[in-house]
């Protein structure tokens, strides 16, 4: 087999197939901790209490699925854009089984109440070294195939995925140092406010690098291939980039509005929240815009609709999280169910459904078949995957707001209107309501499972030839 | 003085910078051309399956 002429196709659909899979083992999840916030019975005995499930919950959907899909993408992208093959198979092989291990000992370990308990960095410090040899590991892989390019220019959707490497490198090496005192435990070796400050440094450039950046890299490739049409702007795709670069981040502090966290920096943090909002709406446009002169796809093309519905969910998220940056309104919304709204709109809505959108686009073209096993359940999986999102965040929009001004509502004396489980009482049917949304969004993501098994049974696996000499536009 | 803070400033000024001159030079006329071939680089690259497979298909 002369693999010189043929692009790596295998790591790319290892990583879609897993994308599928542990996707649906972290909504499950979801929706099993969304129950047990309505039926406080279904918490069972210390490894599957509410508290353990929750950061189980949190680090499958975003670094096993969201990981595997970006994974994925970025494979085939790179190999695609460059006209080359990557670097090296072994190396890539070595990135897709070493990912699966960290999830497998993130499985394991976060409910035997193994953590480091900081939010989204959960995982003890011999995870943590692992995954850093896999993600230098990956860093090679990508940017030597960059390296290798037998295309001049370095198409943008490369640029967003480097950039999300580079950034998620500093900040996964930054934030999870701490010193060991067991194989189990470790100490950060930050204190205090600086504690918080690191902490929220990388939780927010998580959003801005990992769930934004990187998806981003996936709408610049697949919502032009899948609508036929190039980019709407290149030059504005260019400014966007580095504008998002530049902003994402100053932003982390807005996490703790009215904390320890000295004032000014605070402020800081609202003000570039605020100014994300250009760079994020610009993207977005450049996203919807693309489709001008092609809307009437919309009507026929689930998979198309999964990419321009992400966009708008894109566009919305990014206009509600600046809002909630102001101080004034945050002092509403904080500790709120918004902010758990706000963050699913972002994930369900924008990360979940590119994803999607993109897995759809790329199973048939790794399996050698012209489409995937049945476009309708696409159709069922887009619609099942809308109305899920829709009742979660409004159903929450609702319950969050409600706490809000429960918690802050005073009597005449100055004494507090109502106990803090009063507020959670008043919640229970809106809880439910959320639960039912995440149960419809799981529901679409086991038509995909099954959509998934036929396409792959009916096709065989290809490994696509890499072009002679590269097609010109001019 | 202090020079760590000047230094952050310094440094903050100078990202500023950098991105001015990278938001003309992209509405540059210079680089309209060459975005224009970019965005289309990856229209012409036909990576649908019926294609590949004519000339590429494996196992």
């Amino acid at each position: 087999m002369d693999t010189q002429s043929t692009y790596n196709y295998k790591v790319v659909r290892q990583f879609s197939i897993m994308t599928v899979v542990w996707g649906i083992v972290g909504m499950l999840v979801g929706v099993i901790i969304a129950a047990q916030l309505v039926w406080p019975e279904l918490n069972f005995g210390p490894w599957f209490h509410y508290g353990r499930l929750r950061p189980l919950h949190t680090n499958a959907v975003i670094f096993a699925f969201g990981g595997c899909a970006l994974f994925a993408t970025s494979y085939y992208v790179v190999q695609r854009t460059c006209n080359v093959r990557l670097i090296s198979d072994k190396l890539a092989a070595f990135t897709f089984w070493g990912w699966q291990l960290v999830i497998v000992l993130a499985a394991i370990t976060l409910p035997l109440g193994i953590t480091a308990g900081k939010e989204y960095a959960e995982l003890e410090w011999p995870i943590d070294i692992l995954i850093t040899v896999i993600w230098v590991v990956y860093a090679i892989v990508f940017f030597g195939t960059l390296a290798i390019r037998k295309v001049k220019h370095i198409y943008v959707a490369n640029w967003f995925y480097g950039a999300f490497i580079l950034a998620v490198a500093l900040l996964h090496v930054v934030n999870s140092l701490a010193i060991p005192v067991s194989l189990t435990k470790s100490y950060s070796i930050y204190a205090g406010a600086v504690d918080a400050m690191v902490q929220w440094w990388y939780g927010h450039n998580a959003v801005g690098f990992f769930l934004t950046a990187a998806f981003l890299g996936m709408m610049y490739y697949f919502v032009p291939k899948q609508a036929g049409r190039p980019v709407y702007s290149y030059r504005l795709s260019v400014v966007h980039f580095w504008a998002l670069i530049f902003t994402y981040m100053w932003a982390g502090p807005h996490h703790l509005h009215y904390t320890a966290l000295p004032d000014w920096t605070q402020s800081l943090g609202m003000a570039f929240s605020l100014v994300l909002l250009a760079p994020s709406w610009g993207g977005m446009i450049n996203g919807i815009m693309t489709l001008s002169g092609a809307w009437h796809k919309l009507r026929t093309d689930p998979v198309l609709k999964f990419l321009v519905v992400s966009l708008s969910f894109y566009g919305m998220s990014t206009f509600e999280g600046p809002m909630m940056s102001i101080k004034t309104v945050n002092a509403l919304s904080h500790y709120t169910d918004w902010t758990v709204g706000h963050v699913h709109s972002g994930a369900l809505g924008w990360v979940a459904f590119i994803s999607i959108g993109s897995m759809y686009y790329l199973l048939p073209r790794l399996f050698g078949r012209d489409s995937m096993h049945s476009v309708k359940l696409i159709e069922a999986h887009f619609w099942l995957a809308t109305v899920g999102v829709v009742l979660y965040i409004a159903s929450l929009w609702i319950a969050g707001v409600m706490q809000g001004l429960m918690w802050r509502a005073l009597n005449a004396d100055g004494t507090l209107t109502y106990s803090f489980v009063e507020a959670v009482k008043a919640s229970y049917p809106y809880l439910f309501v959320r639960f039912l949304g995440g149960f419809l969004f799981l529901s679409g993501m086991l038509l995909m499972a099954y959509n998934t098994f036929r396409t792959v049974a009916a096709g065989r696996p290809v490994d696509a030839k890499i072009p002679a000499v590269t097609a010109h536009a001019h | 003085m202090d020079w760590t803070n000047l230094g952050r400033i310094l440094f903050t000024v100078f990202c500023f910078t950098v991105f001015i001159v990278i938001a003309l030079g992209a509405f540059g006329k210079k680089a309209k051309k060459r975005y224009d071939e970019a965005a289309n680089l990856v229209m012409d690259e036909d990576d649908t399956p019926a294609n590949d497979a004519s000339n590429g298909a494996k196992q």
